[in-house]
């Protein structure tokens, strides 16, 4: 009896709890009277304690941007919006979208990874990327939040006093949100490398400098009393605060917006293509709805959850956000007839597609012939600046920099409608453990890869220039063997193989084997920017602009470039990604030869047969006539 | 859906009537296979010169029949549009097609032109359920005609669909002309049926009373 009063007594707590957090009062700043007016943010700073920021405080801390937020915003709501919540297994994936890459030079990898549970991605895990690690490895375009403020004893407990060292990767408010002209995103980058993820966000802002490195303190280093710092020539991580920008109650003012200029989300969001024609920035266009005028927020919106719009087209369904569905290409300018009426929204208009069969609609995706570059007979290599750093410091630059994305790639995306894709072939070594395969971390073989490239006298100088260039070097046949070899022995095993070019690599019997492979086939994302305007669009000059025996859209070859110098790099066909045949679509677009001809002949017979079938109706009314009311003799 | 539906409905129909048409008339289902195995026969012989009428009239026969296989299973079946080899098919047939429909329609349209006798049938016998052999006679004469100018009608419908091919209809454009194209099609497949039926019927009696 005792037990189930307890019980109850235990429910019901659990039951008002509940009830109090769901009734909980929004924050000041979560809701809106209806003003449209921007919101000042004179504010208090807060240090990760909760304390308020002084500029006589002694240690000076960075600001928290969780503490700072807080009294205003629901901050825990927030860090579980879309660029943060990727550890959560519990959140939908979504289509495929842009992985971490992790890059290693020397050992020619390039690993598509991501904590989502996106099909063809690894878990950073798998390559040693614990949290720690993967915010250094990847800080630079990290938005903090997720893994960066995972419990770091339950993660590793070995890095346990780093992380006490480095602090918690807090999510970067400023990094969207603070549109001040003095905002340096590239700090955030810098700081991480440092492993001052405490200091990250602050260092960004117009009125902070940051220095030193919490990567040169030991791991007892304690940052209140500052005791137990590095060598002696190491700067402990501090900052200082521009005192000008203090008011007299210690406040800041910082130019939050909700309204976030796309300047604000190139810094993660470029893309450069290596091949194109117009390369040079001053030829190039922006989106094309950027150049009237919109932000990539007006499309990309989201509400106090940060569950940010992506904006393809079944979003909404895999979401269950009904509400977002206008937020694609087709909710903006085509519209649902049987909904309140959205089409137009934005002033986007309607599209007229004249010519165009509806067939097209079933089949492709708007951005297929609307976004991106103009396919070309091979696929480019594009540049991200999440793969490869574009914007910041300390990056190698080059357009032969790795890692190696192909793009556009017209593939079947999810959906089942062919879509432009950027691609990624997985490159790196591994041991296979029942069929499946492992990828063994780059720096367990850097030093083998080393020997193998010196080996080699007459090509060790090129290599070592490709290394340092950004490049990944080029093996003989004798040198994958001597690596392979050396693999084997490293791991103890007989299963010592190398994925790449989109191909499985062993050696049996003395010979190099390449099969194909799962784990070599690549992984691939749609891509939706830039939007051309509609006269740029694929299909504006004619059909063979897809439909040609020579259009890249179906006849584009797919590059897959591997380290092996002996095996001539793989091509693979466009149309292998469309579930389609190269003879196919090739018999197809030699039909469009004949079509101008087939049209005239069509018209011929239509107007003939329509002549006969009105003269002989005419002929009828005209016996109707006569019979009806007498011919005139 | 409801487009597929009745379309299906429709054909089904068709087959079921066809098939009650030659239950009514002993004798008559074998007489029109004879007749197409002799007139096939004739067509497809070394004087072919006489009889390109036949040839051009069994071909437009063959591409309807493709055409219609073609185009209608994926979209009746299947719910699907036409794709892959199944769609080139498709479209190298549609010129033969349109070609040989012009041909027929030029040539015959003059024989088919409704008269007096047909004008007579339609006042005094086209309600009559139990008709005498003359009144049938006329029956089958004016029919074949009737669905002759429907197809004739039809073939202007589903040769429309070149009209698609000009940029000059947007998306609603598009999809009323493949309705159209649709609705033609099964339409035409109907009217050719029927016209075929009662074309042999009068041949076959024409035949049998000379």
């Amino acid at each position: 009896m005792k037990k189930v009063i307890l019980c109850t007594i235990v429910w019901m707590f659990i039951g008002t709890t509940a009830l109090w957090a769901e009734n909980e009062e929004p924050k000041l700043g979560d809701v809106t009277d209806g003003s449209r007016a921007v919101p000042n943010h004179l504010i208090p700073l807060f240090d990760e304690e909760g304390s308020q920021i002084f500029l006589d405080d002694t240690p000076l801390l960075p600001f928290s941007t969780e503490q700072t937020c807080l009294p205003c915003h629901d901050y825990s709501k927030i860090s579980h919006g879309w660029h943060f919540n990727a550890p959560d297994s519990g959140i939908h994936p979504g289509r495929p979208g842009h992985p971490w890459i992790y890059t290693d030079r020397v050992t020619g990898t390039q690993i598509p990874l991501h904590h989502r549970d996106w099909e063809g991605v690894y878990d950073p895990a798998v390559v040693g990327l614990t949290p720690f690690y993967f915010l250094q490895e990847f800080g630079r375009q990290f938005p903090g939040g997720g893994v960066g403020e995972i419990d770091s004893a339950d993660i590793s407990k070995d890095l346990f006093f780093r992380w006490q060292v480095s602090g918690r990767a807090e999510v970067n408010c400023l990094a969207c949100h603070d549109v001040e002209a003095a905002h340096d995103q590239t700090q955030y980058d810098k700081q991480m490398r440092n492993e001052n993820f405490r200091w990250a966000a602050a260092a960004t802002a117009g009125f902070t400098t940051v220095e030193g490195a919490a990567e040169d303190m030991q791991d007892t280093y304690d940052i209140y009393s500052q005791v137990g710092p590095g060598p002696a020539e190491a700067v402990p991580p501090r900052i200082k605060y521009d005192d000008h920008r203090f008011d007299d109650k210690a406040q800041v003012f910082i130019d939050i917006r909700r309204d976030i200029p796309s300047r604000r989300c190139y810094y993660c969001h470029s893309s450069r293509y290596i091949e194109s024609p117009d390369k040079e920035e001053w030829e190039t266009d922006e989106d094309v709805h950027l150049t009237s005028g919109m932000n990539c927020v007006d499309c990309h919106r989201n509400g106090l959850d940060h569950m940010m719009i992506r904006g393809y087209a079944t979003e909404a369904q895999e979401t269950n956000r009904p509400n977002i569905a206008s937020f694609s290409c087709e909710g903006c300018h085509v519209g649902d007839e049987n909904k309140w009426p959205e089409l137009g929204r934005l002033g986007a208009p309607e599209p007229r597609h004249l010519g165009i069969p509806t067939i097209h609609f079933k089949e492709m995706s708007c951005t297929s012939c609307h976004s991106g570059p103009w396919p070309r007979k091979e696929t480019m290599n594009v540049q991200t600046s999440i793969a490869h750093g574009l914007g910041t410091h300390n990056v190698i630059k080059g357009d032969s920099v790795m890692p190696y994305i192909a793009s556009p790639v017209y593939a079947r995306a999810q959906n089942h409608k062919i879509t432009p894709h950027n691609l990624l072939f997985p490159t790196f070594w591994g041991v296979e453990k029942g069929g499946d395969i492992q990828p063994v971390h780059p720096e367990e073989l850097q030093d083998v890869i080393i020997t193998a490239i010196e080996a080699d006298t007459l090509t060790d100088s090129l290599n070592f220039i490709s290394i340092n260039t950004g490049e990944w070097p080029t093996l003989s046949q004798s040198q994958f063997t001597m690596i392979l070899d050396s693999l084997s022995v490293m791991k103890d095993t007989v299963n010592a193989v190398f994925v790449g070019g989109g191909k499985l690599h062993r050696i049996e019997d003395g010979h190099v084997v390449s099969e194909k492979h799962p784990a070599a086939e690549p992984y691939k994302w749609p891509f939706a920017h830039n939007v051309r305007p509609a006269e740029q669009s694929l299909g504006s000059k004619s059909c063979k602009d897809c439909h040609g025996l020579g259009a890249g859209f179906n006849f584009g070859d797919v590059k897959a470039a591997s380290p092996l110098g002996f095996q001539p790099t793989a091509k693979r066909s466009m149309t292998a990604y469309q579930e389609t045949s190269k003879f196919y679509q090739g018999l197809f677009a030699f039909t469009f030869y004949f079509r101008p001809i087939l049209k005239i002949f069509l018209d011929v017979c239509l107007i003939l047969m329509t002549a006969v079938f009105l003269l002989y109706v005419f002929k009828g009314l005209d016996a109707i006539v006569q019979n009806a009311f007498g011919s005139r003799d | 859906m409801v487009l597929r539906i009745l379309s299906l409905v429709a054909i089904l129909y068709t087959i079921f009537w066809s098939v009650r048409y030659f239950q009514k008339r002993p004798g008559s289902w074998q007489a029109t296979q004879t007749w197409f195995r002799q007139e096939f026969k004739k067509a497809f012989s070394k004087e072919w010169k006489q009889n390109w009428q036949r040839i051009v009239y069994f071909l437009t026969l063959i591409s309807i029949a493709i055409l219609a296989l073609t185009g209608l299973i994926p979209y009746l079946i299947f719910g699907v549009p036409m794709f892959g080899f199944i769609l080139m098919l498709h479209v190298a047939v549609s010129p033969l097609f349109a070609l040989l429909i012009t041909i027929i329609i030029l040539s015959w349209a003059n024989n088919y032109q409704f008269d007096k006798i047909n004008w007579e049938f339609v006042k005094i016998d086209l309600v009559k359920k139990d008709r005498p052999a003359e009144a049938q006679k006329k029956a089958d004469k004016f029919y074949e005609k009737f669905f002759f100018w429907f197809m004739v009608l039809f073939s202007i419908m589903v040769t429309s669909m070149v009209l698609s091919m000009y940029p000059i209809w947007g998306t609603i454009g598009q999809e009323t002309l493949l309705t159209v194209h649709r609705i033609g099609a099964v339409a035409l497949l109907i009217c050719t049926v029927l016209h075929t039926i009662r074309l042999v019927q009068t041949q076959v009696v024409e035949t049998e009373s000379s």
